[in-house]
């Protein structure tokens, strides 16, 4: 509550471009981005959709709808050629090329600049329903994704501790890249009541393993490929280097899935709820032991 | 008596020989404008998206006041206007400014290896424009202020400029480019300019990293209007001006004593050739990244096929260079569609194994070196 609801709600800048108050149902939607589309489906409105892109992985039906590729290295014409009458865009597309293009053609089109908040995911539902006009399901859908805040808070509160964090999106392919400010592991850092404890970046920069070890973080995150290819998060444990870390000494280093907690959708409230719960009884564990 | 009869003939076998070899160039011009043509007409014909023949018919005609584009769908209006047609006409002008940098550069460093791509000035390019990408709000302000639009292109030709100078300077050894001096200068120059774009993609933030992808594959996936039109000028500036140039360049193949004695400016002659070369892949860097092998494919094809007289090599290597940039193009759109290949990827593809390729021939000609 104290953390992300008081904050101005200047987070998401939305510009429909030919926004017309369109009379007619859009029932040919591409939606770029896994956050957008998430949210698309959790109105129930899935079966408008005819295509999204490479991040769109959740719910499965997503994964089964045409792909035009990674959102980052969109086509436009690849965009256009699934005929769509609205074209959703999470903050997360590029080129900026691509996107002048499509805004040229004239289909319908609504853009999201995301931040990394609570506040920003509920932003996009209200956006996202009104757009394709189901604002009372998005109400529904802003409400439980309210109510699984609420929840979530009440566990960060629970861990009532000031942490410093450091978050691994790569650690064992060549130097490891750490996540900096403005981006969605820093967002989720800070949800957490944390402190990054490499907040003198901004993006995913490359992080040497020496310079992790003095940083010595209380906690370590790891993106959930990351623990997948060393084998576990015990491995991650046992790195030559994070071993040194106060993080690794206490076992605090946690697996953070990539698309549940970070895509900043309906079901990172949630998620980081189990977050906060699983260093919580890690926590209690070693006070225990 | 004989004497004259053999010489008679002599001459009449050189002429005969020139009129057959003009013959030849002009069937080459002829064939590779044909090329370019066919590959303009399938750019814009295909695609992802599935614009019938009778819609395509039906815009086209509209610019003529024969047909009216009702009853067309507005998307299918915008995907030929501001995608189809900017990205053919930025094909036709990449692949020739390319392909005619690359031979005209052939020429005035007096080797068959000298690509831009290969030697650097593509990459000198790449990394001044990346430069403006991510530092233009800051250090490239007051730059940006007063070039606009032109400053992305116009950066990149210094960039190409001085990575020219440099590896000419270097590779000079005696008054002659020593071949494998310049292919070494250019690693050395790729290799520095790959460090400076790597150390500006660290410093890059999430947006500009968007952008930065596009540079070092190539992909003419940026050609939208504003960003076409600065970077087409500069790019028809240096195929005209290297098409002048033609007559000229033929004297340097007889050697710079002997270009000299025919009152040819040969140290002039090298410096206009050297400065519209980085134009035109300066400005074709700018606006679609580093686009490898078309400068080195090219030229070859057409001294293969008109011999080495500079007035059909260079007009050749624009029409072939424009052509082979418009298939491989079709090729990175249509190859894995809806999604798109980066450009550079097809035409290093193709690009690559010619490359080798020279260089078994070479090595067998011994001509190297």
């Amino acid at each position: 509550m104290k953390l992300v609801f008081s904050r101005p709600l200047i987070t998401i800048l939305a510009i429909a471009i030919m926004a017309l108050p369109s009379t007619q149902a859009q029932d040919r939607i591409v939606s770029l981005g896994g956050d957008v589309t998430e949210i698309i489906y959790a109105l129930g409105e899935g079966d408008r959709i005819v295509a999204t892109d490479s991040t769109s992985v959740y719910p499965l039906a997503a994964l089964t709808t045409k792909k035009v590729g990674y959102v980052r290295r969109l086509s436009a014409e690849g965009v256009l050629s699934v005929e769509p009458d609205l074209i959703l865009i999470s903050g997360a597309a590029g080129p900026e090329a691509a996107l002048v293009q499509l805004r040229d053609t004239g289909v319908q089109m609504v853009e999201m600049k995301t931040e990394y908040t609570i506040d920003a995911v509920v932003e996009k539902a209200r956006i996202v329903s009104e757009v394709l006009g189901v604002p009372e399901k998005g109400e529904a859908v802003i409400a439980d994704i309210q109510a699984d805040w609420y929840e979530a808070e009440a566990e960060i509160e629970a861990l009532d501790m000031n942490p410093s964090v450091l978050f691994f999106s790569t650690l064992n392919d060549g130097t490891p890249t750490a996540a900096g400010t403005e981006t969605a592991a820093h967002g989720i850092i800070e949800m957490l009541g944390g402190t990054n404890a490499f907040a003198q970046r901004t993006g995913y920069k490359p992080l040497s393993l020496e310079a992790a070890v003095a940083a010595d973080p209380d906690i370590i995150l790891v993106m959930n490929h990351v623990a997948g290819r060393m084998g576990s998060v015990e491995a991650v444990t046992e790195h030559p280097a994070i071993s040194l870390t106060n993080a690794a000494r206490n076992g605090l280093i946690f697996s953070v899935d990539a698309v549940q907690v970070m895509q900043f959708s309906p079901r990172t409230p949630q998620a980081t709820a189990k977050l906060a719960r699983d260093i919580k009884s890690k926590l209690d564990g070693s006070d225990g032991s | 008596m004989a004497l004259m009869e053999a010489s008679k003939t002599g001459v009449a076998n050189a002429a005969q020989l020139k009129s057959s070899r003009a013959r030849r160039g002009v069937l080459v011009l002829t064939a590779s404008g044909l090329l370019a043509f066919v590959g303009a007409v399938l750019a814009i014909v295909m695609g992802p998206l599935d614009i019938g023949t009778a819609d395509l018919a039906r815009v086209f005609g509209s610019y003529f006041g024969l047909s009216s584009t009702e009853g067309v769908s507005p998307v299918k209006v915008g995907v030929i206007e501001s995608i189809r047609v900017p990205r053919a006409l930025l094909a036709i002008l990449v692949g020739a400014a390319l392909g005619i940098s690359g031979a005209a550069m052939q020429g005035f460093f007096r080797n068959p290896l000298a690509d831009p791509a290969l030697i650097g000035v593509s990459t000198g390019g790449a990394l001044a424009a990346v430069s403006v990408i991510v530092l233009g709000a800051t250090l490239f302000a007051p730059v940006v202020a007063v070039l606009g639009a032109f400053t992305l292109p116009l950066v990149a030709f210094v960039g190409s400029l001085a990575a020219v100078a440099l590896i000419y300077q270097v590779s000079l050894i005696e008054g002659r480019v020593i071949v494998a001096t310049m292919l070494l200068a250019g690693v050395a120059a790729n290799a520095l300019a790959f460090s400076g774009i790597g150390y500006l993609t660290f410093l890059a933030d999430d947006t500009q990293l968007r952008d930065l992808t596009f540079w070092t594959l190539g992909s003419l996936g940026g050609a939208v209007w504003d960003r076409v039109i600065p970077s087409a000028i500069m790019m028809l500036i240096s195929i005209i001006g290297l098409l002048t140039l033609a007559r000229p360049m033929n004297g340097l193949l007889l050697g710079e004593a002997d270009a000299s004695t025919l009152g040819i400016n040969v140290e002039a002659v090298k410096r206009k050739a050297a400065f519209l070369t980085a134009l035109g892949v300066g400005a074709a860097t700018a606006v679609c990244g580093v686009i490898g092998f078309v400068g080195l494919i090219v030229p070859h094809l057409v001294r293969l096929m008109t011999g080495p007289d500079h007035r059909y090599v260079l007009p050749g290597s624009a029409l072939l260079g424009a052509g082979l940039v418009l298939f491989s193009d079709l090729v990175a759109r249509l190859a894995v569609s809806p999604a798109e290949l980066p450009l550079g990827v097809v035409t290093a593809a193709i690009g690559a194994p010619f490359f080798f390729w020279l260089l078994i021939k070479d090595k067998r000609n011994g001509t190297l070196g």
